[in-house]
């Protein structure tokens, strides 16, 4: 043997070393690889499923051993050597898994590149880099060709044939986002169903419990250091108790459902715990696993965005650098700071989860009492519109003069004390009004209104000045407001003024006690009225016939049965049209009818064409 | 707690099967024996004797000036006169080179009238003049550690022997175990010390029989088992794994103070019979040595003689393989570039490896080393900043509390030569710190 000298010490080494790391991780990705084929393999009919995701995994290893082989040639090192020392496969396996089944081949193909060439090349090969290689290519092919990562195959789209396709519901992640993360009967998965991934996802992400078994195997050979995974998870489980205890969840269950969705637990075991992009001190790795809980709940819970492991991944590597220039000196020095500072980075993470779970609640509250509200104001619009209609009709024709009517409302006086008015309507202006006697309205009040004196109120002086005074359109009566102080006086004078528009779109023949009407009326169609028809019989208080002379607005299988009295109209239109279309009926049958034929529009105006003559029949 | 500063030991494979069951083989002295003018850095030493002077075993040759410590004859013979040779520090110093007679004339070194009843100064002037040092491979003048000893409650005995291959301690002991007691003892007066510790590791229970049964004599000594851990043989893990507590930078703060246990068994013959330190037992092993076995060999024999007395270094017929010869053990033990080096008094090991190609990775930041380090360093940033020549950073890693164990080289799983930038670091903030003193 032959003495030299070795300059440096010492000189014994352990029996672990990279390449042996790279091969057990390279196992366990297989294992997970292995499982996710015999899924498939196992959940359809057809080979399909399996030989897509085969070909996924085999295009994106090769594309990457093709990027480190070109790599190698340009830069004239040895092909092998490169090959070794470099492990293209771990990174393209692990890009491979972080893909839905749907993904087309030549995505695949550009990710792995950019996995391999962007996410670890360039930046000086293994070792060097500083984001997850496999994350790169993910991210980049996410928000380049984001629609095309479908979670089923093109050319399998859904069997509707019951059972449950995995390929082609949405992921759990997502169908939990859309209960803004708080389940409910619209979130169908039990914990086991997340746990044994039986649900869609991406290739590698579902069956958790493999990726756990692999996970314990890989910490035990030293493959990685387990305080970055048990961070990373236990984060998010407590971050999810602090959920669920604001919005009153289960925190039994709850943590542990969303621990199994959206490939955390894929992201903590095998893309979090690459040591390259991870802090060295022990510390430094408690302090990423906490960052990665938080980001991974705030992207969930505030973005709203299910898959927010990926970006919290690639954040935390950012902080890399930043973490382990912050974590000094000796490792078991200063225990104390270093245990304050992983309880107080704890304490403000669930701070910020709690704020958002109270905002979540308050959105939800303030959507809630919306839509409360808005029901009230629906319900009083109607209400308001019923009123309206039923007002509509609350006049009655004294006399016709030169030009108008003479009207007798209703006013404050009640029924003993009916205001008379004298309103002259020429086409679609009101040219006058006239109150002739008005006993009833009270001085100070609906009286001053009638006078237009300044005693009546703003609103009051406001009307008498519109209405009483001068001429104005016959649309202008719609939808005043008749809260002047004095609102039944007002009331009695707009339904004097609509009455005797009404009365002056009629047409009227009198013959002693019948009346014939001749209304034309809107329906369906608003610029298609029917012509109606009403012969009245003032005696009887009957109405005689109704008949629709026009309707060509009325549309078939509809108002058109309805008014013909076909057996194509529903039940309640043959209903409407026998009673009142085919016979005479007493004035008072028409009140409170159900036009709700299914034909509504056209039975409406029917009905208040029948209304209007009878009103000014009376 | 270990989740935040690592385990800061490793259980290795000690291979010490190699040596451990073999009898000490007992080396005549050569012919010439050199003994080297070198305790650890310092060479300032005062010569007494001259060419052609006649020493015996014990005479007095030389002090060290710095710190008082004599060094003295090995053998009996005649001074040949000083001459130049290669030294395991790896240059060439300065060696009495004296001619053996062969005739093993003794003198002692000291004389102590009542050993049974010495006063504590009796002892620690003992100990100066027998030029005790550390005989566990530090080489650190004991008497020192035992100058101003205040609130000493407890002398722990390091019996310990981490460094993987090395048997000599644990067949010194086993050999010598009264000796062992005795010197524990005298230690203990010199520290006015109440109790004593002797550590030995686990899974040893021939040696552990032994002292259980001998502390029966001696109430305050109790031997005591430690986990089998690299680098468990380290004054500062040892105290604070035995004693729970931990220390700034001497035991003495927490009121013990260690001593190796061959240092121990040599107090009790120097005290008892006059014995300096001229002789001891060193492990030769590896595998680059045919016979890997220990030696009890004087002081100044030339390890070539010794290889050659037992069996030589392995050859390959058909490859000519190339090796390294080690002071001490394949951890801390440093290369030597021939055999021609000397055995010196703090020489516990000689180890013989075959040369491994080993092709470093790059660092992927595992942090291993980490969570590794006994002194709960970070090696892989200490690299980096080493990388960057950043001092300010290297001074914030209290770089300078690395004691070089090797750790960090031993568990890189890329097989980095970690230790070695951070034994550069650890240089240059002593440059630039004697730079701003300057």
């Amino acid at each position: 043997m032959k003495i030299t000298l070795q300059r440096t010490s010492p000189n014994y080494r352990q029996k672990l070393s990279t390449h042996r790391i790279m091969r057990d991780l390279t196992i366990g990705l297989l294992v997970i690889v292995a499982y996710s084929l015999y899924n498939l393999y196992y959940n359809y009919s057809s080979n399909e499923p399996m030989m897509a995701a085969a070909l996924i995994y085999l295009v994106s290893v090769g594309v990457g051993l093709v990027t480190e082989v070109v790599w190698a040639l340009i830069h004239k090192e040895n092909i092998v050597e490169q090959l070794k020392n470099s492990f293209p496969w771990v990174t393209s396996i692990i890009f491979a898994l972080t893909l839905p089944i749907g993904t087309p081949l030549y995505v695949v193909a550009i990710g792995s590149f950019i996995s391999i060439f962007l996410g670890k090349l360039v930046f000086g090969g293994f070792g060097s880099n500083i984001f997850n290689p496999a994350l790169v290519g993910r991210v980049i092919v996410h928000l380049s060709f984001g629609d095309k990562l479908l979670p089923y195959i093109e050319a399998m789209k859904p069997i509707t044939s019951g059972g449950f396709d995995i390929t082609t519901a949405a992921t759990p992640a997502a169908a939990l986002a859309g209960t803004n993360w708080m389940g409910g009967e619209a979130f169908q998965y039990t914990l086991m169903d997340l746990f044994l991934g039986n649900h869609g996802g991406t290739l590698g992400e579902t069956c958790i419990w493999i990726i756990l078994l692999v996970g314990i195997f890989l910490a035990v050979r030293k493959v990685f250091d387990a305080r970055i995974p048990v961070a990373y998870m236990g984060t998010v489980l407590v971050l999810s108790a602090v959920y669920a205890a604001a919005c009153g969840l289960d925190i039994a269950t709850y943590p542990f459902m969303q621990l199994c969705m959206g490939g955390i637990v894929f992201g903590a075991v095998i893309m979090a715990t690459d040591p390259v992009t991870s802090p060295t001190s022990p510390l430094g790795k408690i302090l990423f696993g906490i960052g990665l809980g938080f980001l991974t709940m705030i992207i969930r819970l505030k973005a709203n965005y299910p898959e927010g492991v990926l970006f919290s991944i690639l954040m935390m590597n950012m902080l890399t650098p930043w973490i382990d220039s912050l974590v000094l000196g000796r490792t078991n020095q200063k225990i104390g700071k270093q245990v304050l500072s992983i309880v107080l980075s704890l304490v403000v993470a669930m701070g910020c989860v709690f704020g958002i779970a109270e905002g979540v609640k308050a959105d939800i509250a303030a959507a809630k009492a919306k839509e409360e509200a808005d029901r009230i104001k629906k319900e009083e619009a109607e209400k308001k519109k019923a009123e309206e209609e039923a007002n509509s009709f609350n006049w009655r024709v004294l006399e016709v003069v030169d030009g108008g009517y003479i009207m007798e409302t209703y006013g404050y006086g009640g029924e003993d004390k009916p205001m008379k008015i004298e309103v002259k309507v020429s086409q679609d202006t009101v040219t006058s009004v006239k109150v002739l006697e008005s006993a009833g309205e009270t001085e100070y009040y609906g009286a001053e209104i009638i006078k237009g004196t300044n005693v009546a109120s703003e609103k009051g002086k406001a009307f008498y000045d519109k209405f009483l005074t001068g001429e104005f359109k016959t649309s202008e009566i719609d939808g005043v407001d008749t809260q002047t102080g004095a609102t039944l006086t007002t009331k009695g004078i707009v339904n004097a003024i609509k009455g005797a528009i009404v009365m002056s779109q009629m047409e009227r023949e009198v013959n002693g006690d019948t009346y014939i009407y001749t209304i034309s009326e809107v329906g369906y169609t608003q610029d298609k009225p029917m012509k109606i028809k009403v012969t009245v019989d003032k005696a009887s208080a009957t109405v005689k016939s109704v008949e629709i002379l026009e309707s060509a607005g009325e549309t078939e299988y509809y108002g058109a049965e309805v008014i013909k009295g076909t057996n194509v109209a529903s039940e309640k239109g043959k209903a409407f049209h026998d009673q009142f279309l085919a016979k005479e009926f007493a004035f008072d049958a028409i009140d409170g009818v159900d036009t709700q034929t299914g034909a509504t529009m056209t039975t409406k105006g029917i009905v208040s064409a029948i209304k209007k003559a009878i009103a000014a029949t009376k | 707690m270990s989740i935040l500063s690592g385990k800061g030991k490793v259980k290795l494979n000690g291979q010490k099967g190699l040596t451990k069951d073999k009898p000490i083989l007992s080396i005549e002295a050569p012919d010439v024996v050199y003994i080297p003018l070198v305790l650890g850095m310092a060479t300032d030493f005062d010569v007494h004797v001259k060419e052609g002077d006649h020493v015996c075993i014990g005479t007095k040759l030389a002090t060290r000036k710095s710190m008082y410590v004599p060094i003295y004859s090995s053998v009996s013979g005649t001074v040949k006169g000083i001459e130049k040779r290669m030294h395991v520090s790896k240059r060439l110093q300065q060696h009495i080179v004296i001619e053996n007679d062969h005739k093993d004339e003794r003198v002692k070194a000291i004389e102590v009238s009542n050993p049974d009843d010495m006063s504590q100064s009796e002892v620690f002037e003992a100990i100066k003049e027998l030029g005790l040092i550390g005989l566990g491979g530090s080489g650190f003048p004991t008497y020192i550690k035992y100058s101003h000893p205040e609130n000493i409650d407890t002398i722990l005995i390091n019996g310990v022997e981490c460094e993987p291959f090395l048997t000599s301690d644990h067949l010194a002991m086993k050999r010598d175990i009264k000796a062992l007691f005795d010197g524990t003892q005298f230690l203990m007066k010199a520290a006015d010390a109440k109790k004593a510790i002797i550590a030995i590791k686990e899974h040893k229970p021939d040696l552990m029989e032994m002292l259980v049964e001998e502390a029966k004599n001696y109430p305050s000594i109790e031997p005591k088992e430690v986990p089998d851990r690299y680098p468990m043989g380290w004054e500062r893990v040892l105290v604070e794994t035995v004693f729970k507590k931990e220390y700034d930078k001497l035991p003495a703060e927490i009121g013990v103070i260690v001593n190796n246990s061959s240092t121990a068994i040599a107090l009790s013959k120097g005290i008892r019979n006059g014995e300096p330190i001229t002789h001891r037992v060193v492990t030769f092993s590896g595998n680059g040595v045919v016979n890997p076995q220990n030696v009890e060999v004087a002081v100044g024999t030339p390890v070539n003689y010794i290889i050659e007395k037992i069996g030589g270094y392995i050859e390959d017929p058909y490859d000519e393989t190339e090796g390294f010869l080690l002071g001490g053990g394949p951890m801390m033990g440093k290369s030597v570039m021939n055999d021609t080096f000397v055995i010196y008094p703090y020489c516990n090991a000689i180890t013989v490896l075959k040369k491994e190609n080993i092709k470093p990775l790059p660092c992927l930041k595992c942090g291993e080393c980490t969570l590794h380090c006994p002194a709960h360093l970070q090696p892989v940033r200490i690299m980096q900043g080493e990388k960057g020549a950043n001092v300010e950073l290297l001074e914030k890693l209290e770089v300078d509390r690395c004691v070089e164990c090797g750790m960090c080289t031993y568990i890189c799983p890329s097989k980095i030569e970690v230790t070695d930038m951070v034994a550069k670091a650890k240089r240059r903030v002593q440059l630039a710190q004697k730079r701003k003193n300057a």
